[in-house]
């Protein structure tokens, strides 16, 4: 290893140590959270804190809300999912969208508005739930509004949206 | 890592009905935030990220990936952009830790390619592979050390029933037994912990990469972390070369 070597060796652990002392003001700007795969974390699963968990409830036109349903269960997965888990990987995305909208209206300490694009999401999210649901339940066929909320442990309310209409 | 991103390819080619028009993410919902970033990045990001052209973009990502599994080293500078393009559409990443692994190795590549195999950028790079993904495991490592419920495995236990991941009962049942768990998260612990043994140590670095591989292997099998495996996987080769170089030479 050359004297050049080294040098080229420090100043990429410089760079490296100047990146992660700036990495969390970077990453509570929306544009920089485009990019913060760039900014690896590798904290993995240091706390095990309660597991947010979105429900949603319907109604027809002009009808009371119904009771609280919650998400569809993930399918189990098989031994082929250790090379292709496209399902798996799809239900931590979803996770990870209502995991990203409380960290969202944390940071920018707004009421939950569709405005949000977090918000937006899970918006979507729900949507394609109750779509999946009407081939299946027959009291969801009428649906014509929905509402969603976001719960930890033992159905202790974090979020609750506004009532929207499918 | 050009199977993990093959892999990656396939897996989003069958989830495109999420990202489609009428899908969970969007196009018109995500472009939203996309108006803070810098106008050409806008306009690049435009073009590529609709959903048509996005199923464009992993079709030639498969084809990309190929191509660098053949040994077109190059080709690792197309896949750079695509990845940081398609992590950009999933607002920063789609699988978290993993995707992070895979720009962090696909960098190292792209800004390697154009130099020889000898050239000090390709060394540089080399290592810094190998720091991040042995800091991945240490950093892990530390992060649990510290934490007295996962010394103990009350952690391990409660994570695995958290509900976040699809655990076999297999699993949850051999984490039952409190002693059991507390010896599982203890060996996670000091595999984490001891990684960097692997840079500085030739002798002990293959004995912690079949570990690692056994790992990834394992949490593949209970959290269906499939990714991860292959990602890591990726960073290997450079482990193993900085262990050897350092012994050549520092410690030599």
């Amino acid at each position: 290893m050359t004297a050049s070597h080294v040098g080229a060796l420090v100043l990429f652990l410089l760079v490296l140590a100047g990146l992660s002392l700036c990495r969390g003001a970077l990453l509570r700007s929306s544009a920089w959270l485009l990019f913060r795969s760039l900014f690896p974390a590798f904290g993995f699963f240091e706390s095990v804190g309660e597991v947010p968990r979105l429900n949603y409830r319907v109604a027809t036109e002009d009808g009371p809300m119904g009771s609280w349903l919650a998400a569809p269960e993930p399918e189990e997965r098989g031994l082929g999912a250790l090379l292709l888990n496209a399902q798996g990987n799809l239900h931590l995305a979803q996770q990870g969208l209502i995991e990203r909208l409380l960290s969202d209206l944390e940071l920018k300490r707004e009421e939950p508005s569709s405005e949000s694009v977090a918000y937006l999401l899970v918006q979507r999210l729900i949507c394609s739930w109750i779509q999946q649901h009407v081939d299946r339940a027959a009291p969801l066929r009428a649906a014509a509004r929905y509402q969603f909320r976001v719960v930890v442990g033992s159905d202790e309310e974090v979020l609750v949206s506004l009532v929207h209409s499918l | 890592m050009a199977f993990a991103l093959l892999l990656q390819s396939i897996e989003f080619l069958q989830l495109r009905r999420a990202f489609a028009d009428d899908g969970v993410w969007q196009w018109s919902v995500l472009k939203r935030e996309h108006a803070l970033l810098f106008a050409p990045l806008r306009y690049c990001f435009a073009v590529l990220l609709p959903y048509r052209a996005f199923v464009f973009l992993l079709g030639v990502q498969v084809l990309a990936s190929v191509l660098l599994g053949l040994g077109f080293s190059l080709s690792a500078v197309p896949l750079f952009c695509m990845q940081l393009a398609i992590n950009v559409r999933f607002r920063g990443t789609f699988n978290g830790g993993s995707d992070s692994m895979i720009i962090l190795v696909l960098l190292a590549l792209a800004l390697s390619a154009p130099f020889g195999p000898q050239s000090s950028a390709n060394l540089v790079c080399l290592f810094y592979v190998a720091v991040q993904a042995t800091l991945s495991y240490f950093l892990a490592g530390v992060a649990k050390l510290k934490e007295p419920g996962w010394r103990s495995g009350v952690m391990l236990s409660a994570f695995l029933s958290a509900g976040l991941y699809v655990v076999p009962g297999w699993a949850r049942r051999l984490v039952a037994n409190s002693g059991r768990a507390c010896w599982f998260a203890r060996g996670v612990i000091a595999f984490e912990c001891g990684f960097p043994l692997a840079l500085l140590q030739p002798s002990a670095c293959f004995g912690f990469l079949l570990a690692g591989l056994l790992f990834h292997f394992v949490n593949g099998l209970v959290l269906g972390l499939n990714r991860f495996l292959f990602a890591w996987a990726a960073t290997y080769p450079a482990i193993l070369f900085a262990s050897q170089r350092l012994a050549a030479t520092v410690f030599a």
